[in-house]
């Protein structure tokens, strides 16, 4: 398990340390000019940390997600996260809020992303849970309604305010891209829950081998399932929503990660969440030094929002391990 | 015999409004093995549930190692009885050593940290029950039995000093009906397992099991020894079935089979 | 323009081609295992399979530099042209401005929006949501010019524009009277004030121009509608800078909503405009064609009646810069056409 954590680690490093030799216009390696150095060499470190940061909660998240919902196919915007945060993030420009968050703009729309997808969760939790029990299935079906409605609501003020949408920004919300335009101190408050909730993951990671049983199984395993659920999404759910705040929502690496992991490590949970996280923090920062490249004035000149190559970039190679898996199976009887 | 492990004593337990459990006491102690008999919908797994605590009894009292169930923190529970439930559950894809390995959940650190105590415990209970050569294999590629036998070693890797299991027989054939019954006696008599057991089968478990609680309609309609319990008088009237006794030459065990004359 | 902006957002996977490295990857045998889980009979592929990874990794990543270094472009040509105080536009408005007073020296970068060719060589660092800093430091200007709504510029944003000591101008571009506050303070901001009064001077002169004399004007002013999008469903309403071009024109907007509003057929129907003006920023014939067919579904419309349905499909057409006199010119000739044959009924019928 602690050499998983350290192998995932350097892999991490080894990729992050590749990206950061890519520069946005197109010049590979480090800039010779000392001064040039000085001045640009922080942002590109920057982009590639902060890259990892969501890339890594993502990942993570997505492990807890698929674990406790007792399903592949969770994702950790499953719940609601990222539709909610899209929501109150377009609603930071309109009506009453916009004057409120006039008077509030340093905290931002991140904010306003932030509480939305914790508005949403908080609704999808409360709706699912009965008693304080909270049942996987339910919780799934509450959560694709609730997702829904988010985005129902969405176009509904898009269509009330289509001068909105000319100003680009909300799009960006959309496609998924890393923002950029984040204060330190944003940066660093998502940086902060993402790695306290990542420790208190992995602190619950020996017990989430045991959610995908059955509950009574769980409980005779001595794990106080409820509480473990709640405990898993809420904590889950808080690092996706501090990095859907500052990234908008990127699909794929949340639901990818963790079965590239499983392919590589097995499901044990205590070794399948360093290494999802690490795996997401390259995939992420692999990407997003790729969509920098591409990016570059000799080829596409313009910004592509990393969005786009996550699922260039994780797709193929997540069927390449399938089926490199699946013909490994067949060989051995 | 000492005191027992497991004292319950008028047992209620209702689904809503549809009583399950009537009344039902029962003791079980160190070293023996006991069979839970009874038609279908009639409180086998329910009283094993609520027997574990996972369901609150309406009326009456639990108590292993004469602490109430409900008393006792769950890991520490977890290490004193293990449950095997009727269909487990298991990821096809996850490694039978990944299987085993979780059974030792309620010993692990924090951050799941597994000691090499652990590890050794894993290996001696695989060993064991020879299935050395199935650790590495995904649970996909195993036969019913061999499924079976790695989810009793998961119960085993726990180290209990009582093994609660729903119906292990339903998915097996009678081949490993038998050695699954045999390996539960042996465990019981050389480690003082104490060994509860729903089970469908009169005669293997009048065959194997120490004692037979024949339960109807929630309440206990016939305790004790094989050769009591297995009364073609009782048995026909908890079953509605016309029941003979087989005797067999040679078999110590009575045997009762329906009377389809 | 939301349509446009996930056009040029599918552009981008374009010309990605298909990641060959991956193959690298390989599945890895178990070459290794953990000493612990060999003594406890546990199985090893997992350890070992994970070893090989970062091995795999790594050559993907060499591959993607190897690759990449072949056709490294060098950093943006050090214009020794360029003017100061030196500037990145990230709104196209201000680009189109700053090129059409003759003050384009002053450019260092543009946005990603930028797509006239006079920009085109020109670095491009982002737009209101994605800037990228690390362009921006290198070429390091000392004027951004944003196009944020009051009270909405990223804090973000503001801190490292005072990191790398850029100044921000923020302009609005909604109003027609925006434009020419623009020009002002581009002027201002750029020293080039001389250049800047020419320009607004002449556009001012010729949208002054185009205003219709009330001696000529007709009972009844011509209603007209604004189509913003090529679905022909959004419509320019008031408060904006099309129409206020279109009220200083003679037109009345027959949207009476403010700013821009998406409506279905039926609403279309009900507004009974006398003219349409479509506006089609580029766009190709297959475009063209289509909101052609759209109109000619509304055969009950006095605009699709009397043949006053106009499709504009000069790029600047949605663009509240250096051509907002042209702007202007089309929609008033479209306008005086539509008065014209609402004055002389008969004469449009003697033409069909």
């Amino acid at each position: 398990m602690l050499a998983t954590l350290v192998i995932a680690l350097l892999v991490w490093a080894a990729v992050a340390s590749a990206c950061m030799l890519v520069g946005s216009t197109g010049h590979i390696g480090i800039p010779s000019d000392p001064n040039i150095r000085r001045f640009v060499l922080p942002y590109r470190i920057e982009i590639v940390l902060i890259a990892s940061l969501v890339g890594a909660a993502l990942g993570a998240a997505g492990v807890v997600y698929q674990a406790i919902l007792r399903n592949p196919l969770a994702d950790p915007y499953l719940l609601g996260v990222s539709s909610g945060a899209s929501l109150l993030s377009l609603l930071w420009y309109v009506g009453a809020l916009a004057t409120i968050s006039v008077s509030f703009q340093a905290i931002g729309q991140q904010a306003f992303a932030f509480a939305g997808a914790m508005l949403s969760i908080g609704i999808v939790l409360l709706i699912a849970s009965r008693r304080g029990r909270i049942e996987p299935v339910t919780l799934i079906l509450v959560g694709v309604i609730v997702n829904a409605v988010n985005g129902s609501l969405y176009l509904l003020i898009y269509f009330r305010h289509p001068e909105l949408v000319a100003r680009g920004g909300v799009f960006t919300f959309l496609v998924g891209g890393i923002q950029t335009n984040l204060t330190r101190q944003q940066e660093w408050l998502a940086a902060g829950c993402v790695g306290v909730g990542w420790i208190l993951l992995f602190y619950l990671a020996g017990q989430l081998n045991v959610a995908p049983l059955g509950e009574a199984e769980a409980e005779a395993l001595g794990v106080r399932i409820q509480r473990l659920r709640w405990a898993g999404l809420v904590v889950a759910s808080v690092m996706t929503a501090s990095v859907v705040a500052i990234s908008g929502p990127i699909g794929f690496v949340g639901l990818v990660c963790p079965h590239l992991a499983r392919l590589i490590v097995g499901s044990d949970q205590r070794r399948l969440l360093p290494a999802a996280t690490a795996l997401g923090a390259a995939l992420l920062a692999l990407a997003d030094a790729a969509s920098r490249y591409l990016s570059r004035e000799s080829l596409l000149h313009t910004q592509m929002p990393v969005g786009v190559l996550t699922g260039l970039l994780g797709g193929p190679f997540f069927l390449l391990l399938l089926w490199q898996n699946r013909r490994r199976t067949e060989a051995t009887p | 015999m000492t005191a027992p492990l497991l004292e319950a004593t008028n047992l209620q337990f209702a689904y809503g409004d549809r009583p399950v459990l009537r009344d039902v006491s029962l003791t079980l102690a160190r070293g023996e093995v006991v069979a839970l008999l009874g038609p279908n919908g009639t409180g086998k797994s329910t009283l094993i549930r609520v027997l574990l605590g996972h369901l609150r009894a309406d009326r009456g009292q639990v108590l292993w190692e004469n602490r109430d169930v409900r008393a006792w923190p769950r890991r520490a529970f977890a290490r004193r009885v293990a449950y095997l439930p009727q269909s487990p559950t298991a990821d096809p894809d996850q490694r039978v050593a990944d299987v085993l390995r979780t059974g030792r959940a309620p010993y692990w650190g924090a951050f799941g940290l597994e000691s090499a105590h652990d590890v050794a415990i894993v290996s001696d209970v695989a060993r064991q029950l020879d299935l050395i050569e199935l650790l590495p294999r995904p649970m996909a590629e195993l036969s019913g039995g061999q499924r079976q036998l790695v989810f009793l070693a998961r119960c085993l890797v726990q180290q209990p000093v009582a093994l609660l299991l729903d119906e292990p027989n339903t998915f097996l054939d009678l081949r490993h009906q038998v050695d699954l019954g045999q390996r539960l006696r042996r465990l019981a008599k050389e480690q003082g397992l104490a060994v509860l057991m729903a089970s469908h089968d009169l005669n293997l478990a009048g065959a194997l099991a120490d004692r037979l609680i024949l339960l109807d309609a929630g309440v206990v309609a016939a305790e004790g020894s094989a050769d009591r319990v297995l009364d073609p008088q009782v048995v026909g009237k908890v079953y509605g079935l016309p029941m003979r006794r087989l005797d067999v030459p040679g078999q110590v065990q009575p045997l009762i089979w329906p009377d389809l004359r | 323009m939301l349509g446009q902006t996930f056009l040029s957002a599918l552009n981008f996977c374009r010309d990605i081609p298909v990641p060959s490295f991956l193959y690298w990857v390989s599945g890895g045998a178990d070459h290794s295992c953990l000493p612990r889980a060999r003594r406890a009979g546990l199985p090893c592929s997992a350890a070992g399979t994970f070893l090989s990874l970062p091995y795999s990794l790594l050559i993907v990543c060499l591959i993607a530099l190897i690759t990449g270094c072949d056709h490294k472009t060098p950093a943006p040509p050090a214009t020794t042209t360029t003017k100061s105080p030196t500037v990145a536009s990230l709104v196209p408005s201000a680009t189109d401005l700053i090129l059409g007073m003759g003050a384009g020296d002053h450019l260092v970068a543009v946005s990603n929006f930028d797509r006239e060719p006079a920009a085109a060589r020109l670095p491009r660092v982002g737009d209101y949501q994605t800037i990228d800093w690390e362009k921006l430091a290198q070429l390091h200007p000392n004027l951004i010019i944003t196009y944020y709504g009051p009270g909405h510029i990223p804090p973000g944003f503001a801190e490292r524009t005072r990191e790398l000591g850029m100044q921000n101008v923020n302009l609005q571009f909604n109003r027609l009277t925006d434009v020419f506050e623009a020009l002002g303070t581009l002027g201002y901001a750029l020293s080039e004030r001389e250049k800047a009064q020419a320009l607004g001077g002449r556009l001012k002169a010729e949208i002054e121009s185009l205003r219709p004399e009330l001696a000529t004007r007709p009972s009844r002013p011509v209603r007209a509608v604004i189509v913003t999008d090529p679905s022909g469903l959004d419509f320019a309403g008031r408060n904006n800078y099309l129409n206020d071009v279109l009220e200083t024109v003679g037109g009345e907007n027959a949207v009476t909503a403010p700013g821009y509003v998406a409506l279905d057929r039926e609403a279309i129907a009900a507004l009974k405009p006398d003219v349409i003006l479509h506006l089609l920023p580029g766009a190709d014939e297959p475009t063209k064609r289509q909101a052609a067919a759209f109109w000619d579904a509304f055969p009950n419309l006095p605009a699709v009646q009397k043949h006053h349905v106009y499709l504009f499909t000069e790029p600047y057409m949605m663009t509240p810069g250096v051509h907002i006199a042209d702007v202007a010119a089309k929609f008033a000739a479209a306008v005086r056409s539509a008065e014209e044959l609402a004055s002389h009924p008969t004469t449009n019928n003697a033409t069909h």
